[in-house]
């Protein structure tokens, strides 16, 4: 029996003495929806891919209640333009994003928007270890291009996975691939 | 003469007793034992006489509890997670060959990491019961030790929140100029529920006092995911790894037996 008892708390000795917890690495999902536009092509029978757009900034529209009055504001996203690519980045304290894309000639009135609504988890890197957002669910309304089409509702760690695609017409400048 | 007349008469008497007793013997049915005796002299071969079979009774009650549960506690607080823990058990022991326990267990987790940028202190609380089987297969070996094999069920009940800050690149509140969001959500009445494989042993220390180690293999079930936030932490199952669903787990504890049936078969 001793020798039963000293093997067994060995046993466990060892296995407590490696299952110390530790942060493990992980890759984190991106907060931002990755867009991509399609123009229709000259024809008129399909969509065409854009290489490059040419919209004069990209903004996010802040919107929040001070009391029952909703407020916007507009506000900068620098950076979100990356060749055939927008990222938007997503509201962690609302369950929608607004956006607002102002075309070259600056004209407000010519301005698009994107209303990108979506669900979001706080995902804890046990134990202790930080924690990530996770956005998913995404859905698009209220949208004034032509047509809006949701790829992969869920974001991911890989920046080249497509979330949203949006087609437009021919009136946005930009080069094709 | 007269003497040996009589003495003649009484052998006689005694031989007559005799043979009539084992003449009424031979027409009582004969039992399995008897049977065997003359097997044996039948084949002249050894055979053991096999051990009277003991029926199943529930011969004791053992009352535990884990001492390192409050000692992790205590140590804990010296730490960045602090946590109080604390499990009691119960045992019925059938002839020290199967043991039928019950334990339940509070546990209370502390988890945060502050950083610059995000920050969270996540606090989850709750009760949890095991039941189970085990089987001792060292038999009737000995009278009170085991080394045991068993199964469990277990189910945990708790609640959990989070409150911290996170980042918000871009997004940047256009009034307060702050770059951070400050979030809180809570979820109360979650469940869990998981099965274990269990091996370990028990050993009696002094009198009627028990030691015991168990390790078991926990396989989670099912548990209500908060739609907000992850689970972290599961009472009595531990830590929660993002998709992880099953863990081992390590109990120790300490028994003070009280006799239910005292026979000498049994003690």
């Amino acid at each position: 029996m001793r020798k039963i008892v000293l093997t067994f708390l060995t046993v466990v000795t060892v296995c407590l003495w490696s299952s110390c917890t530790e942060c493990d690495p992980i890759s984190n999902p991106v907060t931002s929806a990755n867009v991509t536009f399609y123009r229709k092509n000259s024809a008129g029978t399909g969509y065409e891919k854009y290489k490059k757009l040419v919209f004069a900034s990209v903004n996010g529209i802040y919107e929040r209640f001070q009391g029952d009055t909703l407020l916007a504001t507009i506000v900068a996203l620098d950076d979100t333009l990356l060749n055939s690519r927008v990222y938007l980045p997503l509201r962690y304290d609302a369950d929608s994003s607004y956006f607002r894309f102002l075309l070259a000639d600056l004209n407000t009135a010519n301005a698009e928007t994107l209303q990108i609504y979506h669900a979001k988890k706080l995902v804890i890197n046990a134990p202790d270890c930080g924690f990530y957002e996770q956005y998913s669910e995404i859905e698009v309304k209220g949208s004034f291009f032509d047509s809006v089409n949701v790829l992969n509702p869920l974001l991911v760690t890989d920046t080249t996975v497509v979330n949203i695609e949006v087609f437009v017409n021919d009136s946005i400048p930009g080069n094709i691939e | 003469m007269r003497t040996l007349r009589v003495t003649y008469t009484e052998i006689r008497l005694q031989i007559a007793v005799t043979l009539l007793s084992i003449a009424m013997a031979s027409l009582l049915p004969v039992g399995k034992a008897q049977g065997q005796t003359m097997e044996v002299l039948d084949t002249a071969q050894v055979i053991v006489p096999p051990k009277p079979k003991i029926p199943l009774r529930l011969t004791s009650f053992r009352l535990g509890v884990d001492p390192t549960k409050p000692l992790i506690a205590g140590l804990s607080k010296f730490y960045k997670s602090p946590t109080d823990y604390w499990e009691v058990s119960a045992e019925l022991t059938l002839n020290n060959r199967f043991f039928l326990s019950a334990a339940y267990g509070f546990s209370k987790t502390g988890r945060s990491d502050i950083a610059l940028e995000k920050s969270y202190i996540y606090v989850n609380q709750g009760n949890y019961y095991r039941l189970g089987l085990d089987y001792n297969i060292l038999g009737g070996k000995t009278q009170y030790d085991a080394v045991f094999l068993g199964l469990r069920y277990s189910n945990a009940t708790f609640d959990h929140s989070i409150s911290g800050l996170t980042g918000r690149k871009y997004w940047e509140n256009p009034i307060t100029s702050t770059s951070q969001s400050p979030f809180s959500a809570q979820a109360n009445g979650q469940q869990a529920n998981w099965v274990s494989l269990a091996v370990g042993f028990k050993v009696r220390i002094i009198g009627g006092l028990f030691g015991g180690v168990e390790g078991r293999l926990d396989n989670l079930l099912s548990y209500d995911d908060s739609p907000d936030f992850t689970v972290v932490d599961i009472p009595g199952f531990g830590l929660l790894k993002v998709d992880q669903t099953s863990k081992y787990n390590f109990s120790y504890s300490l028994f003070y037996r009280i006799p239910l049936w005292k026979h000498a078969a049994y003690e």
